[in-house]
């Protein structure tokens, strides 16, 4: 689904893709491109709507790495075209500027920095 | 510490506005609209976030983010205290068509942006309604507009059971994307007051709020 659809709780608007022994495949034709997000279904219902996956489907490939809803900063995806020009950009952002990030918000508190972590890698 | 965060905030959003200029691609357009989108008003720069717009939008025509960020953008400009409101046309549940500024010319209005499936929405909106009774000739008024989807059977049920004597309008499957130029599009509705002269008083006003400003103006 697109990111304005969940932000809406449109939810209505979103391709559902069934997974079969671990894997999933799914052709975009002609949608134009935009970013989407991608969720498991039973985690929308446990709030976890806000802090999907981000993705462009850009190139012949897109390719997801995914995790549990506990495990969600191990989350990956991999591509070229826009999917690497997010990756790039949260990499360097992440150089110049994640250590202080960490430090300011850790300091300001624990909870929240240990979140910071858990949803570095769905923010974009 | 607020003061800090604040100010490496601020470094990190122009690091990235000075990487959109450099990257005019999807993925820039993208993070222009989280910033608009999940940021609070105070923290957008809003003539930086009119350039990176500027520049995006020149790159890539025809993309629906120009409009969806355009219109947010508008609204987190004008939609303040001192600002314009935003004009729309929309029916009625006979079909005509309204246009809000034709609708609330001269006259200082609420602008009422709700949904019958928005309980804190309604439970507003009807004390709202012995503020237009007792005010309506006095040069106020009220023009609603319910944001549905699928159906409009839901709003003819709230209306009918609510009771509200002005004139409400129906945006249905966000058609004319309202909730959008209004920056409510995650949330069920949002109160719009403005004077006379359409300037908001204030954009998200309380019953309590509309009140007590009528009373300032009207009593």
């Amino acid at each position: 689904m697109k990111p304005e659809d969940a932000m809406n709780r449109n939810i209505d608007r979103r391709f559902v893709v069934p997974v079969e022994d671990g894997k999933f495949e799914f052709a975009f034709e002609g949608e134009g491109m935009e970013k989407y997000q991608l969720v498991f279904l039973d985690e929308i219902s446990q709030g976890y709507l806000s802090v999907s996956l981000h993705f462009f489907p850009d190139g012949d490939v897109v390719e997801f790495t995914l995790y549990d809803a506990e495990n969600r900063d191990k989350n990956k995806v991999d591509g070229v075209g826009l999917n690497r020009a997010m990756n790039d950009f949260e990499a360097e952002k992440e150089r110049l500027f994640g250590e202080e990030t960490e430090k300011l918000y850790g300091e300001l508190d624990p909870r929240r920095a240990r979140w910071r972590r858990g949803s570095r890698r769905m923010k974009s | 510490m607020a003061e800090r965060i604040k100010a490496h905030e601020k470094l990190v959003q122009q690091w990235q506005y000075g990487y959109m200029a450099e990257h005019p691609d999807l993925h820039s357009y993208s993070l222009l609209a989280n910033d608009l989108f999940f940021a609070s008003q105070s923290e957008i720069d809003i003539p930086l976030a009119e350039r990176a717009l500027a520049a995006l939008s020149a790159a890539n025509p025809g993309h629906p983010y120009n409009q969806t960020i355009g219109d947010r953008l508008n609204a987190l400009k004008y939609l303040v205290p001192g600002g314009r409101f935003v004009d729309f046309s929309a029916p009625a549940i006979n079909g005509t068509m309204h246009t809000l500024s034709e609708e609330i010319v001269g006259k200082v209005a609420v602008i009422d942006l709700w949904a019958s499936w928005c309980g804190p929405c309604r439970i507003n909106s009807e004390k709202m309604i012995p503020l237009y009774e007792k005010y309506k000739d006095k040069g106020f008024t009220v023009v609603g507009v319910a944001r549905e989807f699928k159906t409009t059977d839901a709003f003819v049920k709230a209306v009918e059971s609510d009771g509200y004597p002005w004139l409400n309008l129906i945006e249905l499957d966000d058609r004319g994307v309202i909730w959008g130029k209004y920056a409510a599009s995650n949330s069920a509705g949002r109160v719009v007051l403005v004077d006379e002269n359409g300037r908001v008083i204030t954009p998200d006003a309380k019953a309590e709020e509309i009140e007590e400003y009528l009373s300032s103006r009207f009593d």
